[in-house]
């Protein structure tokens, strides 16, 4: 019978020490060079900046997910500066004649003595001898007549036509109207009226151009046309053009002296002017012009 | 030697025919410029007046045909007083700007009775003078109507 001494009890046999420490030191090994490469291949891309991702498949984002815009391309063509609104126009190169083409004028008498005497060729003059911008701004108010034999407001006609310039002044028939805040406000109106009207047009507001006091006083002796009362409404209209974001012209400064007042020998009644002095005018427009697309641009709020 | 006698005198008799009746009905016709200038020299403005750039005496006064030649002055002062001597293309054309004149002088005149601006030329508007004279139109907006008036007389019209 076989004893149990007899049998050899199974021995389970254990590999050598150093044998079995092998496998550990391997995958050691792998781990190690595994970061090693992932440590070159990051310093790489943050010295080369991102490499650049394969396209990436088209897929359909799920339904309740909305369409993520797609990102805009890069920018290689540098903005146009932003035009300063706050600032008179600046003098630039002289504008070709047909320039005011598509451009129309509003204003009083000295409106229609430009279009008479200076040269100038616009696409439209809306004018009326005396007219106020409380007149212009109401289109109850059916002052002018047009082409059809009819009356109408001062934006009924702007409206039968599309401008690509609007050219503005009012205010020295308003010298005497006696409360400041209401012709800063109407004309304010006004310009919002003119920029709904003509949504594609470049807006100017010309400054008031002054006047010699002398000589009006001789001629018809109407105390309120002062150029002290020009200063104020001209700093209101500068505030006017910044708010609005409309071009401000300083043609006060281009066409008074340097005492700030119309020279005698530019005037005939004190008011209006001789030819020399509307082709000054003209020429001042002509040189002092803003790029639309720089005036668009500049828009914080275009209409459209 | 005759007949050669009488072509001559059937020729003079034309040319002094043309020359005293005008392009129509005998009426003698202005010279723009000359009657322009006289009524200039006759001193019949209160205004000072500047000559306008002929193209734009068509769209100023309104009319349908633009003038073969023009000559308009108007104030600097943003008065009414105005001149204007057109030559038009024929007397029916001449008759058509008469017409127009006349128009802009009533859109003139109903402008000022509605606004006021001027109101001492109120009366200058109302006694405005238009003439057609063959295919010549005039229109004078003056102070002096009466000096005016000689001074039309001394052209021979």
């Amino acid at each position: 019978m076989p004893t149990g001494l007899d049998q050899k009890p199974e021995i389970k046999q254990h590999p050598p020490k150093g044998r079995r420490l092998w496998p550990v030191l391997l995958l050691c090994c792998g781990l190690a060079a595994a970061l090693c490469l992932w440590a070159v291949a990051s310093a790489r891309q943050s010295v080369a900046g991102p490499v650049p991702a394969p396209p990436p498949a088209p897929e359909t984002p799920p339904a309740s997910e909305p369409p993520r815009p797609t990102a805009p391309p890069e920018e290689t063509v540098s903005a146009a500066p932003l035009y300063d609104f706050s600032q008179p126009a600046p003098e630039g190169g002289e504008a070709e004649e047909d320039y005011f083409s598509d451009a129309v004028f509003l204003g009083d008498s000295r409106t229609d003595g430009l279009r008479l005497y200076s040269g100038i060729r616009p696409g439209g003059v809306i004018y009326h001898n005396g007219l106020m911008v409380f007149e212009a701004a109401d289109r109850e108010n059916k002052c002018i007549k047009g082409a059809d034999g009819q009356k109408h407001a001062v934006l009924e006609l702007l409206e039968q036509n599309t401008y690509g310039k609007v050219y503005v002044m009012f205010g020295v028939n308003e010298l005497g109207y006696g409360d400041d805040q209401a012709f800063y406000d109407t004309y304010g109106q006004f310009l919002d009226q003119i920029r709904q009207l003509q949504p594609d047009a470049v807006l100017y507001l010309q400054a008031i151009i002054p006047v010699n006091e002398e000589v009006a006083k001789k001629y018809d002796g109407r105390a309120y046309v002062t150029n002290a009362k020009i200063t104020e409404y001209n700093t209101l209209l500068r505030q006017l053009a910044e708010e609005k974001q409309v071009v401000y012209l300083d043609l006060a400064s281009a066409l008074a002296g340097e005492d700030g007042v119309l020279p005698a020998e530019g005037t005939t009644d004190g008011v209006h002017f001789r030819r020399e002095w509307y082709q000054k005018w003209y020429a001042y427009l002509r040189t002092h012009t803003v790029d639309a697309q720089t005036y668009w641009g500049s828009l914080s709020d275009p209409v459209s | 030697m005759r007949t050669r006698t009488r072509v001559c005198l059937l020729a003079l008799c034309a040319a002094l025919l043309t020359g005293c009746g005008g392009p129509t009905e005998g009426v003698k016709a202005y010279d723009p410029a000359a009657a322009a200038q006289a009524l200039l020299d006759a001193k019949v403005f209160d205004q000072e007046l500047e000559v306008l750039d002929a193209d734009l005496a068509g769209s100023y006064l309104g009319l349908s045909s633009e003038p073969e030649e023009a000559v308009v002055y108007t104030s600097l002062e943003g008065g009414y007083e105005e001149l204007a001597v057109l030559r038009m293309a024929d007397a029916e054309a001449a008759a058509a700007a008469l017409e127009a004149v006349q128009a802009h002088v009533s859109d003139r005149r109903e402008s000022e009775a509605e606004t006021q601006y001027k109101p001492e030329d109120l009366p200058k508007l109302e006694k405005a003078l238009t003439e057609q004279a063959g295919n010549t139109v005039l229109l004078v907006v003056c102070a002096d109507y009466d000096a005016a008036q000689k001074a039309l007389d001394a052209l021979g019209s």
